[in-house]
């Protein structure tokens, strides 16, 4: 079976983000703000992770007339296990750092 | 949303494909929320846009990037014997030109071979730019000439104003990309 891909520390911290408001669909300029991931930067994690089935996206109706719908996203199960085992990656180096 | 915000979108859209529409809406109703910022906010999604299409397209990319190096060696290689032939048959000038001209053909048609018509023709446009911009920087490492010699009076690409010049460098990997597109082994475009 192939080994699942390493996630880099800005998609951790989108995945963290997420989680940390699990039942939330989060807008990307919220993502942007609680990551402080430029527009750049974040679009492409999110590409990345949608198709990897980490997150679900949806269009939220306009919060006022004039406004268009807005794309947002939560974590999926997938996402969250993702985070578990990468959290579980970074814990070695964490003891090593303490000794 | 500012006017530039709305351009930088309409340019990330047609470099992100038909394939990222739904991504590229969703930029834009951000950008939208975004108010003053929203310039800032398009900047960075046109460039996550030509990121993620260099990266689903990382060969062509390579090729676009390439394929100019290699006609510069080429046309290094050819570059004395060419001279030297010429004078010693007593050939006019403008048949050496032709020569450095001809050989970017090629490489059009490689692109136009792999790639459906349009995006064999915005490829070999690409790589006929970063031609252009190997001659200058070269240029500019040989004789410590800055790229502002190109525009001064009396310069010359292929033996002609840069601007002419480079437009027929740019009509030769066109061309090739047009008659590479005729032998087509990709699929039309979508």
């Amino acid at each position: 079976m192939a080994k699942p891909r390493k996630l880099s520390s800005q998609t951790v911290a989108v995945l963290t983000a997420l989680a940390s408001r699990p039942t939330d669909w989060l807008y990307g300029l919220e993502l942007a703000k609680l990551t402080k991931l430029k527009s750049g930067s974040l679009y492409l994690i999110l590409i990345r992770i949608s198709e990897r089935g980490l997150l679900e996206s949806r269009w939220l109706e306009p919060s006022g007339p004039g406004r268009p719908p807005r794309h947002a996203y939560r974590i999926t199960a997938a996402g969250r296990k993702a985070l578990a085992d990468a959290a579980s990656e970074f814990r070695p180096s964490f003891r090593e750092l303490r000794i | 949303m500012t006017g530039t915000a709305r351009f930088l979108l309409r340019l990330a859209r047609s470099v992100a494909g038909r394939d990222r529409t739904e991504w590229i809406d969703a930029m834009a109703a951000e950008a939208e929320s975004a108010g003053v910022e929203s310039t800032n906010w398009a900047v960075g999604c046109f460039w996550a846009a030509v990121k993620d299409r260099i990266a689903r397209e990382w060969r062509l990319a390579a090729a676009i990037l390439l394929l100019p190096v290699a006609v510069s060696a080429l046309e290094l290689v050819l570059f004395f014997p060419v001279i030297f032939l010429g004078r010693y048959a007593g050939l006019p000038n403008w048949t050496f030109v032709a020569v450095f001209l001809i050989v970017q053909i090629p490489f059009g048609f490689l692109l136009g071979r792999s790639k459906p018509l349009r995006r064999a023709l915005i490829a070999a446009a690409l790589s006929s730019l970063v031609l252009d911009v190997i001659g200058v920087v070269s240029f500019w490492i040989e004789f410590g000439q800055g790229p502002q010699i190109w525009f001064e009076k009396g310069s010359q690409v292929y033996n002609v104003t840069p601007i002419l010049g480079w437009a027929c460098s740019l009509s030769m990997w066109l061309a090739g990309a047009w008659f590479g597109s005729r032998k087509n082994l990709a699929t039309p475009d979508a």
